[in-house]
């Protein structure tokens, strides 16, 4: 079979491919559960990191730059293994990735948050506290809808990042597409034909994921 | 040795550190020369987006979207056993994964190429044309000098990227330093104290080279 591609290789994945098709819905739950909990941890360090206490500063700059050192492969595999040695917890492998992926791309996220925020422009926060609103007012119509807006292209970007770090859950055992796919490929021996398969399945949700962050952009941009 | 003693015994990781230094080098090379290519391949991919023809660009577009979407386990267990199942190319595991953390980085590479370019002020290369200068004498005078000043900070963290990237070169079982705490979690029962020191070691390397660019970048500084 070596050095041979063959029509009944490909067959054999289109044969397989709603099993790993099926394997998406761990994808989804991953990505999705961590982003979303990436955007609540990135809000609370982002606050952290703009508190006027220097101890808060420094402890969220510490948080931002430890997690920023670590590959999502590294930490997925410190948790799962070494966490749960350490404190005898049995942890579920999607709930140790989740994990993992949350902590990792909050550190992303809350930058994301701090230079969004320090990019708007500081005079309409003044105004809208001269016009008599109070801060929290003020940051919630005056600086909130500018940061939004300057925020979201790199959200849906660090989305796209999420999803494609995703795919090494297959290493701690979540029969996620990656998994279904290498299982099937190394029983056949037609790796080429499942991993292009997969590399496909992502380069389409990928780009479909960019068109609809272009879309919102657009809507959201000012007139 | 017993896998259920929940007390830190670093004695293990101690009696294996040269282990841990050599592994980290390799990481390391894997990193160097993944950059390397990330910087030729984005230079390439940089020329063709700005070049006047459709049917150079369009590749070039193409290209990116693909490497965007790709995940860097898949392409790298791509390179390694879909290669050589599929053409017979075996690419030893150290190819396999700085060719995969190359090509994965090359679309970011190609983008800061591209901005700091765009940064260089076109009456800057006229001066130098109505003073007589040659083509490559403006380039390496006047383009390159600028546009490097420009382009050093976010390369810098590309390094960085190329060194998390590296870690996962243990997914097809390359002597870095996952593969080897992954060894030592499964032989000497160790895991938290094993992925601890990757973690410990990664933080130390990726401080090190940002206070390197750090300090680049207050070298190359306009007075």
């Amino acid at each position: 079979m070596n050095g041979t591609l063959t029509t009944s290789g490909w067959v054999d994945v289109l044969q397989t491919l709603p099993v790993m098709l099926a394997g998406l819905k761990y994808t989804a739950v991953i990505s999705v559960t961590s982003m979303l909990a990436s955007l609540v941890i990135g809000l609370l360090v982002t606050a952290m990191r703009l508190s006027s206490h220097a101890s808060l500063r420094v402890l969220a700059f510490a948080y931002v730059q430890l997690f920023r050192a670590f590959s999502t492969y590294v930490y997925i595999l410190f948790i799962y293994f070494g966490l749960a040695a350490f404190f005898k917890i049995n942890m579920p492998p999607v709930e140790a990735a989740i994990l993992a992926l949350s902590l990792l791309n909050s550190a992303y996220v809350s930058e994301i948050y701090r230079s969004a925020i320090v990019n708007t422009d500081h005079g309409l926060h003044e105004a809208a506290v001269c016009t008599g609103l109070t801060r929290g007012q003020a940051f919630m119509h005056a600086t909130l809808p500018q940061a939004a807006r300057i925020a979201l292209p790199s959200l849906v970007n660090q989305f796209v990042v999420v999803l494609r770090d995703s795919s090494i859950v297959g290493v701690i055992g979540v029969a996620d597409i990656m998994f279904v796919a290498s299982k099937a490929a190394s029983v056949r021996y037609l790796q080429f034909e499942y991993y292009t398969a997969v590399a496909c399945v992502y380069v389409l949700l990928v780009f479909a994921i960019s068109k609809v962050g272009d879309y919102f952009e657009r809507k959201l941009a000012p007139p | 040795m017993n896998s259920s003693n929940p007390r830190l015994d670093w004695a293990t990781v101690w009696a294996n550190l040269p282990s841990f230094g050599e592994a980290a080098l390799t990481d390391l090379y894997i990193a160097g020369m993944g950059f390397v290519l990330a910087c030729v391949v984005g230079l390439v991919i940089a020329a063709m987006r700005s070049n006047h023809s459709g049917a150079v660009r369009s590749p070039a577009y193409v290209y990116t979207q693909i490497l965007r979407g790709v995940p860097l386990y898949v392409l790298i267990l791509w390179l390694y056993f879909g290669l050589s199942s599929a053409a017979g190319i075996d690419l030893s595991p150290v190819t396999a994964t700085v060719i995969a953390i190359g090509l994965a980085a090359s679309a970011t590479t190609a983008e800061i190429f591209r901005a700091a370019f765009a940064a260089v002020d076109p009456g800057q290369i006229e001066a130098a044309r109505a003073m007589g200068l040659r083509r490559s004498q403006i380039y390496t005078h006047v383009l390159l000098p600028i546009a490097s000043r420009v382009a050093i900070p976010p390369l810098g963290n590309v390094v960085i990227l190329q060194v998390k990237s590296a870690t996962y070169a243990a997914v097809i079982a390359v002597p870095g330093m996952v593969y080897l705490a992954q060894d030592i979690s499964m032989t000497q029962f160790r895991p938290f104290e094993a992925y601890a020191t990757v973690a410990v070691l990664l933080v130390a390397i990726v401080i090190a080279l940002s206070l390197l660019v750090l300090a680049l970048e207050r070298t190359l500084k306009v007075p």
